[in-house]
């Protein structure tokens, strides 16, 4: 049980190096990083700087080439493939740049998805379902499919997913890329009223202005951290 | 706009064939083999469909025969007499010519050793009517066709073999059944009448002596006069047999002469198989390339990076195109050559089962078939193809930021492929379940057991002796002079000879009387009739049930005897005892009455499975006559194989002019005779067989295309927390789903077929059949998830991290 405050996210020494034949590409190099429960992180830095790497480490999707990784208090670090599946399921909520629903899904179904996979039950699936798009405001849009939805709406559609299992930790990768600024303004004021009411959240994110919104943002810059970083 | 495709593009797609070697073996794998398949069928089709007749005018030629209508409904297609064909051949007003045929066996003795060959007797002018003519010499005439012609026409074959190509063969003589005969030509080479292969054709007898009687046993061919239809030769025909049965009202009353075109008449029966054959065949061959169209179709997604890049760079969409359909125009190049020689081995295969069948790999010679082989392929690989070539044609540039493909394919498109895959699964599975009970029924056939032992037999048919001389009495000391040298053979246990050549429905019958039976009004009681040795059962093993067998003393001079089988004493003696019974063949006056003096079990010589009915066996030293048959037949403890050549070598020391037709284990025969249903259970087998295989593909084809369409929603799905194996099984039941749909009906559509079976088995189907089935369809489903797995693999390899690219 973690409380406000604790540290959610503990990285020690992290690496990630990408072998490609010959070529050795490193992404991360010793990112040491703590997020406190309840805190809003931004991970900002210029393309190619490995922001998009961290945050998929950070989202058990990838497995570092070094350092070790604590996620709530558990080594996560050397989790087998079919570990790290059932921690993503039920720890963590992505929000994705490209949105990801399923084209051939209802918004309904988009939002259960993750919770198939923890083996709930049908009418815990529809509760959850119905709270997480109350929350986004997209109740009205319960059996549309994503392409009869404007860009926003399905990236609003993707933060209900996320949130519908309840995750410790949100991580959003460029959550307003995809978007017009009228509708990531409005994807922001979600994702603050997500904060506000508790979530802990790791945005990676080019924006100033929305890295602002943080509590605290952290440089990357050739795969380190360009500034100390700490608890805010 | 449309580009031609040249050598510089095949060679690039050859190339970047070999870059995909899994997607290019499997491709022309699959163009191979159906390219096989179909022309081979296409050879056969060819042969008997589509080919005109190898005669002159062939349209004109019809087939001519009587009916001897046996009820008012039952209608007896019977050949002709002597008389009429003597009578439509001189006095037709609608017909051309008429000529008559008869096949037969020879011996052919003389330069070089006794052989017995395939013969046929000829009215003159057959050949000319048909437009053959001969090599060397001439044909028969007119004056020819009495008994003491001693002519002969022979085969390009004989002429080579036995005369070595002499230019001077036409001053030589040939010694046919013992009489020397004049050859008076020579056919070229690969001739036939009506598809039955003879080496030498002798002079029908139609002399006023022959003309007489209710024999009718020839085949006869007229050529219509130009302008007359099928109308008037009937009435025409009828007008002749009615003439003929003011004249002999007894033999021709009720006989109707029934004119059918020659093709019709030669090939009708063939069309219906092959036409189904050609049907099922295309329809495979289309699966297949639908198949491999989803393969080609998963291939272009694969590949669409590059095809994008191509068209960033200023490809026009018409050289993309071209380059997927030379990749086709390459894989019928490579596939050809397989192809070719795939159908030749089926070909060889279809006839090394069943001999009767009139097209081989030769067929493979035929320029219009050779084009068939390459129509195959080359619409083969095009179709393969196609689908990547049409996808290729429908990208756009505007996507090539985010290649990897985000599409996750339409419901539409899923639903029509999952509806083909169930189709061709109910297919296969009706398919294999009938090949596997034709393969039971095959097993079934040769477990039963037939009246003798066929292990341990070897069996040597005689060409029949035409000596007419000969009595009862000479036929019956030369065949225990055979028997003696036989007999004295190292290795030979015992001989005998029996009236059967063993080959399927071969069958000799006589009409019988039975002593204080008299048969019903109008009918007339039959049997089928065997000249046998002494020692016939013995050899053959065969049970006696009651009484004796014959011995030593039967003979000419003592008292007449038969033995007769159970079915003859269940069936016609009804119940009353048969020892004791009197016998004897009916229609002929001086035919004694015959004591039967024992019972012996049922005996399958005409083929396994054919259920002969009521048999009577008579001592051949006793009764015999010159056209009853005789077979040695040799039993040893050891492999008859290795007797062939010592009974061979036997036989001629006591008779050296004795020709022998073959000499073979009585297994091997027993084997041929069920060569009709073997072929038949190959061919749905094979159907069986290519139908699983393009199922397999269509399944392995259907999950492979769904994993790499669905790359990004399998990363997405991981990301969100799907396990690799719920990801797997996830996969695995979109793919099979549709199989198993297909295959509940496939399971349904095989009752019917099963019951439609039943028309074409020698041994019924049962209930204890049904786990067989059962084991095919759970073999199915296996092989099923195993071609659904492989692919299926990849989807647990796909990186979730796939999901965090834009």
């Amino acid at each position: 049980m973690t409380t406000p405050g604790d540290a959610l996210i503990t990285l020690e020494g992290l690496g990630k190096t990408f072998l490609t034949d010959e070529v050795e590409t490193r992404a991360l190099v010793d990112v040491s990083l703590t997020v406190a429960v309840g805190e809003f992180v931004a991970i900002s830095g210029p393309s190619g700087c490995g922001k998009t790497t961290l945050l998929s480490i950070l989202g058990l999707l990838d497995t570092p080439s070094a350092g070790r990784y604590r996620l709530a208090g558990e080594d996560v670090t050397g989790l087998t493939a079919t570990e790290r599946a059932r921690v993503r399921n039920r720890q963590i909520g992505f929000i994705f740049q490209a949105f990801n629903l399923i084209g051939e899904l209802t918004v309904e179904e988009n939002v259960a998805l993750p919770l198939t996979y923890r083996g709930m039950t049908v009418t815990e699936q529809r509760e959850r379902v119905a709270d997480a798009l109350a929350r986004v405001g997209m109740s009205h849009r319960l059996k549309h499919y994503p392409a009869q939805l404007s860009g926003g709406q399905q990236q609003r559609v993707a933060v209900a997913r996320a949130v519908a299992g309840k995750p410790a930790i949100l991580l959003a990768d460029e959550p307003t890329g995809n978007l017009d600024s009228a509708n990531g303004e409005q994807v922001m004021a979600l994702l603050a009223a997500l904060h506000g009411a508790g979530s802990t959240i790791c945005m990676v994110t080019h924006d100033p202005r929305y890295a602002r919104l943080a509590d605290r943002e952290v440089h990357l810059f050739d795969g380190a951290l360009a500034a100390p970083a700490g608890a805010a | 706009m449309t580009r031609p495709i040249r050598a510089a593009t095949l060679v690039h797609a050859a190339r970047m064939l070999r870059r995909r070697p899994a997607f290019a073996g499997f491709a022309l794998a699959l163009v191979t083999v159906g390219a096989a398949a179909a022309t081979a069928i296409l050879a056969v089709a060819h042969a008997t469909l589509l080919r005109p007749l190898p005669y002159r005018q062939p349209e004109a030629l019809h087939d001519l025969a009587v009916d001897l209508r046996q009820s008012a409904r039952v209608a007896q297609r019977s050949a002709i007499s002597a008389r009429e064909l003597v009578a439509w051949r001189g006095a037709s007003r609608t017909l051309a010519a008429v000529g008559g045929y008869a096949p037969t066996t020879v011996a052919v003795t003389g330069n070089g050793s006794a052989e017995a060959v395939a013969g046929m007797l000829v009215s003159a002018g057959l050949f000319e009517l048909v437009g053959a003519s001969p090599q060397l010499g001439r044909e028969f005439r007119r004056d020819e066709e009495v008994a003491t012609s001693a002519v002969a026409v022979i085969s390009e074959r004989l002429w080579a073999t036995r005369f070595a190509r002499d230019p001077a063969v036409l001053q030589r003589t040939l010694m046919v059944d013992n009489e020397a005969r004049q050859i008076v030509g020579v056919m070229p080479a690969r001739f036939s009448l009506f598809f039955q292969p003879a080496d030498v054709w002798l002079p029908m007898v139609l002399s006023a002596d022959r003309l007489r009687g209710p024999v009718r046993t020839f085949s006869a061919v007229g050529r219509l006069r130009p302008g007359v239809s099928a109308a008037q030769l009937a009435t025409d025909l009828a007008q002749l047999e009615a003439t003929l049965v003011q004249e002999e009202p007894d033999v021709y009353r009720g006989a109707t002469p029934v004119a059918t075109p020659l093709r019709e008449a030669l090939l009708g029966n063939q069309r219906a198989t092959i036409s189904i054959l050609l049907v099922a065949v295309l329809l495979l061959v289309g699966i297949g390339a639908m198949n491999v169209a989803g393969l080609s179709a998963a291939d272009a997604v694969a590949q669409q990076t590059t095809t994008m890049m191509r068209l960033a760079l200023g490809a026009h969409p018409v050289h993309v195109m071209s380059l997927r359909v030379a990749e086709g125009a390459v894989l019928a190049l490579l596939a050809l050559p397989p192809a070719l020689a795939g159908a030749a081995l089926l070909l060889a295969a279809a006839r090394a089962l069943n001999p009767g069948l009139i097209v081989g790999p030769e067929a493979l010679a035929d320029l219009p078939v050779i084009a068939y082989a390459v129509g195959a392929v080359a619409v083969m690989g095009v179709l393969t193809m196609l689908p990547a070539a049409l996808a290729d044609a429908r990208l756009e540039i505007a996507s090539l930021a985010g290649a990897a493909s985000k599409a996750t394919g339409t419901r539409r498109e899923r639903a029509s492929r999952d509806v083909i895959l169930g189709a061709q699964v109910a297919i296969t599975v009706v398919l294999l379940v009938a090949a596997t009970l034709l393969t039971r029924n095959l097993g079934a056939l040769l477990d039963r057991w037939p009246g003798f032992e066929q292990r341990g037999v070897v069996v040597a048919p005689l060409a029949p002796s035409r000596a007419a001389r000969e009595t009862v009495q000479d036929r019956a000391r030369r065949v225990e002079r055979i028997l003696a040298e036989v007999q004295q053979v190292p290795g030979v246990a015992h001989a005998a000879t029996i009236q059967t050549r063993f080959v399927l429905n071969e069958n000799m019958q006589s009409a019988i009387d039975i002593d204080g039976r008299p048969a019903e009004a109008g009918s007339q009681l039959t049997a089928n009739i065997r000249h046998v040795s002494p020692a016939i059962f013995a050899v053959l093993k065969t049970r006696l049930v009651a009484g004796r067998t014959f011995d030593e003393t039967d003979r000419e001079g003592a008292r007449v005897v038969a033995v007769v089988n159970e079915s003859f004493a269940r069936q016609l003696l009804a119940g009353a005892p048969p020892l004791g019974a009197r016998i004897r063949r009916a229609n002929r006056a001086d035919a004694p009455w015959m004591d039967i003096v024992g019972v012996v079990e049922d005996v399958a010589d005409a083929g396994a499975g054919v259920a002969l009915g009521p048999t009577l066996y008579v001592s051949y030293l006793q009764q015999n006559t010159p056209t009853a048959r005789v077979t040695v037949v040799a039993r040893t403890p050891g492999d008859p194989a290795a007797l062939a050549d010592p009974v061979r070598r036997a036989i001629w020391r006591a008779d050296p002019d004795q020709a022998i037709e073959s000499t073979l284990p009585l297994e091997a025969l027993v084997a041929r005779s069920v060569a009709e249903p073997r072929l038949r259970a190959m061919l749905v087998g094979l159907f069986g067989a290519s139908g699983l295989l393009l199922v397999l593909t269509g399944v392995h084809a259907t999950t492979q295309h769904a994993v790499v369409r669905r790359t990004r929603e399998i990363g997405i799905r991981s990301a969100l927390g799907a396990t690799p194996r719920s990801l797997l099984v996830d996969t695995l039941v979109g793919s099979v789903r549709p199989a198993i749909i297909g295959l509940g009906a496939g399971v349904v559509l095989a009752v019917p077929t099963v019951a439609g079976l039943q028309a074409y088995v020698r041994e019924p189907v049962r209930p204890s059949d049904a786990p067989v089935v059962l084991l095919v369809v759970i073999v199915f489903v296996v092989l099923a998830l195993i071609a659904a797995w492989l692919p299926a693999r990849h989807a647990i390899r796909i990186s979730p991290t796939i999901a965090m690219r834009a």
